[in-house]
């Protein structure tokens, strides 16, 4: 099995194009993803406080979609809910034409680890491991034990490759609690490209960073898009960023209600 | 592969956890240590029962015996599986013991053949004059830098008995002459016996002179002299050696009969032989086997429940050797006499009257027999217990004389049954302190599920399953049980195998004793320990590490992993 890895900037910037491949899509502009009246609500104390009252979304391959919304929008929670991680109380969210609800836990635990990537606000990196451990994270949930070792010397130079463009080669052996918020963001990205998802959710990926720091996560994020064709959905509170991507959805009262098509784009 | 790599992590830097590791192994540690004291304790108890019974019993239900056991051990030993030599007549009963005419005590006496009681049971390798003291003395002749004098010493020992065991009495050495008796002796004035035990300077001398003293008395006893002037000698030194507990008081008495005397095998608590510090026997004294010593037996009645007391035989005897078969029991109160000579004083044999006709048959307590080994012992005891009827019903005993034939297990099965019995509440006992070593490994996994609680969220987001996060903590918990019960099992092994120093050092630091070996039957703490009991003790802690950490893998697994993502 090649190294299928994704063109994307060195840690200074200058764009490099990896082994060329682009993770395994549909072809650009086929729907992947779609959200129909979906809704969600949470119990909190006696109350119970409705978030989505009906999102719809579609989904296509290789786009950039950012969902813009306030704190407590609900936009955290429809990521979730796009990337099998939570249920809908009511609508159906549908991958390759196949609602969520009809998979087995198991298949949607499948689908997380091979099809989707997450990026956190708080990169969510595993504490005990080190870099390259916490970037080999998805194919080691994926294979076996045997199965990974055989595999090893392969995952690891994937792995090494990803990190070096993302520029922690010298990280490798760290553990997160000895990298800037900056580098934890990075690992968290290698992590979530490990397996070439097919999406990549980012949940306010520059959320805990600075303005400069932040600014590279988001190239790196548009690299992976524009020069990969790596579709990208990425939610977040402000305004600036999410208008980096090709298409903006504004939840507002629990719906998307606005649609904008990047100009620049 | 993320499971091992996690639990491998979580090993080394989850030092909380390490709590429930140290549980783990204290428990296994205790559990082997407790089983393996008391496994050894029921083994170390059933080979030494074993060895002292033999394999299977033809057992009189009363003191009184069975009559035509000469019959029965003639064809028990054609049997197959018994073989010539292997059925030994053994007669049981209760006497007392009187030594030197200033101790008397309970005993048990039990009448052996001795020619052949090696050949059913381990008795002979139980004599220290005729065993242990010859196997040691064999050992000291391999050292080339062995003194002389000792060397000729343990060469006569090694040599010396031609026959193995017996009831004789040690080969006679070169003794002093009576010209050597110190003069002091000589003059000591005629006292009586209550006057000289008090006397402390008759004392002082008699145990100066004790090494000496005996050798020229049996010098006189074995000459069968009548002097009068060495008559009154031996008085006087059978006063002043009251203290050495010798009856040669009696002896003088006896005269020229003390000869034919019969041996007596006495057990090591008898003579005062204990171990001391070291787990050595001491306490013996270089003329114990000159020792002289008066039995006393009451009669029972044939086929009766009568003892008559008032006309129970004494017999004075020699003390020959002495036993020490490491059954506490059997070591403290018991003397081994001749079959013939306590069955002769029990009336036993056989009873004939004045015209010479046989009015009683001989009798006996018990046939120690000895099977072959592949021989399926119940068959056996089948076999035996055909016998047994046949030999009753062609001699017309139908009636009376009640005899049971069990295995050396079923004579013991009370004692046995009892062990057992404390051995599985010992086990269940300990099975409650694993239990709360269980809960102690919940509540910690419960708080490292708590703690990991964000951890999980991020492995499920990345696409592990709920059985995969449950095999982290379930593998967590499995290698805290491997390990733990591993540093327990090492633990275990340096405390059982070191037992006995372990109790001597808190005798002498701390002045405790918790092994007594009046309560417990044996003089050692058993220190072996059982592989099969330890890999089930193993297993066990194994699977109580995963029982405990169960709970809070199930809480993992089933955790959504946005509120675990969320987690604060």
């Amino acid at each position: 099995m090649g190294v299928n890895m994704p063109s994307i900037p060195m840690s200074d910037g200058r764009p490099v194009t990896g082994a060329a491949s682009v993770p395994p899509s549909a072809p650009p502009g086929t729907a992947i993803l779609r959200a129909r009246g979906v809704r969600r609500s949470f119990q909190m104390g006696d109350a119970v406080v409705t978030v989505l009252k009906g999102a719809d979304l579609v989904v296509r391959g290789g786009e950039f979609v950012a969902i813009e919304g306030r704190s407590g929008s609900g936009k955290s929670t429809l990521m979730h809910l796009l990337g099998a991680l939570d249920e809908a109380d009511d609508g159906a969210i549908e991958y390759e034409g196949v609602d969520f609800v009809r998979m087995s836990s198991a298949r949607r635990s499948r689908l997380r680890n091979t099809q989707f990537g997450f990026v956190f606000q708080f990169y969510h990196l595993l504490p005990e491991l080190t870099v390259l451990e916490n970037t080999l994270l998805a194919p080691m949930i994926q294979f076996s034990w045997l199965g990974f070792r055989s595999r090893r010397r392969e995952f690891n130079a994937r792995a090494t490759e990803l990190l070096d463009k993302l520029g922690m080669a010298h990280r490798l052996k760290h553990k997160p609690a000895q990298l800037s918020g900056g580098e934890r963001q990075r690992v968290a990205i290698a992590r979530a490209l490990m397996n070439l998802p097919r999406i990549l959710f980012a949940d306010e990926p520059t959320g805990n960073l600075d303005l400069e720091t932040g600014g590279q996560i988001m190239g790196l994020l548009e690299t992976l898009h524009r020069r990969d064709g790596q579709t990208v959905v990425m939610v977040t509170h402000d305004r600036s960023i999410a208008r980096q991507a090709d298409r903006v959805l504004v939840l507002k009262d629990g719906k998307l209600i606005n649609e904008t098509l990047n100009p620049e784009r | 592969m993320y499971k091992v790599l996690l639990i491998l992590k979580y090993l080394r830097r989850r030092y909380i956890a390490w709590v429930s590791l140290v549980a783990v192994a204290l428990c296994t540690a205790l559990v082997i240590i407790v089983i393996s004291v008391m496994g050894g304790w029921l083994r170390m108890f059933r080979q030494s029962f074993h060895g002292l019974q033999g394999d299977i019993l033809v057992q009189g239900q009363s003191l009184s015996g069975f009559p035509y056991y000469e019959e029965m051990v003639r064809r028990i030993e054609e049997l197959p599986g018994v073989g010539p030599g292997c059925a030994a007549p053994v007669i049981h009963t209760y006497g007392l013991l009187s030594i030197a005419g200033i101790q008397t005590s309970g005993v048990q006496v039990l009448g052996y053949p001795i020619d052949k009681i090696g050949n059913v049971n381990n008795f002979d390798t139980s004599l220290y004059r005729q065993s242990i003291a010859c196997r040691q003395a064999a050992e000291q002749l391999k050292d080339p830098k062995l003194p002389a004098p000792q060397r000729a010493i343990d060469q006569a020992l090694v040599a010396a008995p031609a026959t193995r065991p017996s009831f004789k009495l040690l080969p006679r050495q070169a003794t002093a002459p009576l010209s050597r008796l110190p003069a002091e002796i000589a003059k000591l004035p005629q006292l009586s016996g209550a006057e000289v035990g008090y006397d402390p300077v008759a004392k002082q001398l008699a145990w100066k002179s004790a090494d000496w003293i005996h050798e020229p008395i049996e010098e006189l006893l074995l000459s069968r002299s009548s002097d009068a002037e060495y008559q009154k000698a031996v008085k006087q030194l059978v006063y002043a050696s009251k203290w050495e507990a010798v009856d040669y008081a009696g002896l003088t008495k006896v005269g020229d009969k003390a000869l034919r005397w019969a041996g007596m095998i006495v057990s090591t608590g008898i003579m005062g032989i204990e171990k001391d510090d070291d787990g050595q026997l001491a306490g013996r004294t270089p003329n114990e086997y000159r020792f002289a010593v008066t039995l006393t037996v009451p009669l029972i009645e044939a086929n009766s429940a009568m003892a008559d007391v008032g006309n129970a035989p004494h017999r004075p005897y020699w003390i020959v050797d002495d036993s020490h078969t490491g059954v506490y029991q059997n070591d403290q109160q018991t003397v081994y006499v001749p079959f013939d000579v306590i069955q002769h004083d029990l009336a036993m044999d056989i009873q004939k009257d004045d015209s010479g006709a046989e009015v009683t048959p001989a009798r006996s307590s018990m046939i120690y027999v000895k099977v072959k080994a592949g021989y399926d012992l119940y068959a056996v005891k089948r076999q035996i217990a055909q016998i047994v009827r046949d030999v009753r019903a062609h001699q017309g005993v139908m009636i009376g004389y009640p005899v049971d034939v069990i295995t050396w297990e079923e004579s013991q099965k009370d004692f046995l049954g009892a062990v057992e019995n404390e051995k599985s509440l010992v086990t269940f006992l300990m099975s409650l302190i694993s239990v709360v070593a269980i809960m102690l490994i919940l509540c910690i996994f419960y708080m490292i599920v708590v703690e990991k609680t964000r951890d999980i969220g991020v492995i499920k987001s990345v696409g592990a399953t709920n059985a995969g996060v449950a095999g982290i903590f379930l593998g967590y918990g499995m290698a805290i049980g491997i390990v733990g019960s591993g540093l327990g099992l090492i633990g275990g092994y340096l405390v059982v195998h070191n037992i006995n120093e372990l109790h001597k050092a808190m005798g002498r630091w701390l002045g405790i004793q918790i092994w007594r070996p009046k309560v417990y039957m044996f003089d050692i703490i058993p220190n072996t320990m059982n592989p099969k009991e330890v890999a089930v003790i193993i297993a066990v802690a194994i699977v109580s590490a995963v029982i405990g950490s169960l709970l809070p893998a199930v809480l993992a697994a089933w955790k959504n992993p946005v509120e675990a993502l969320r987690w604060e």
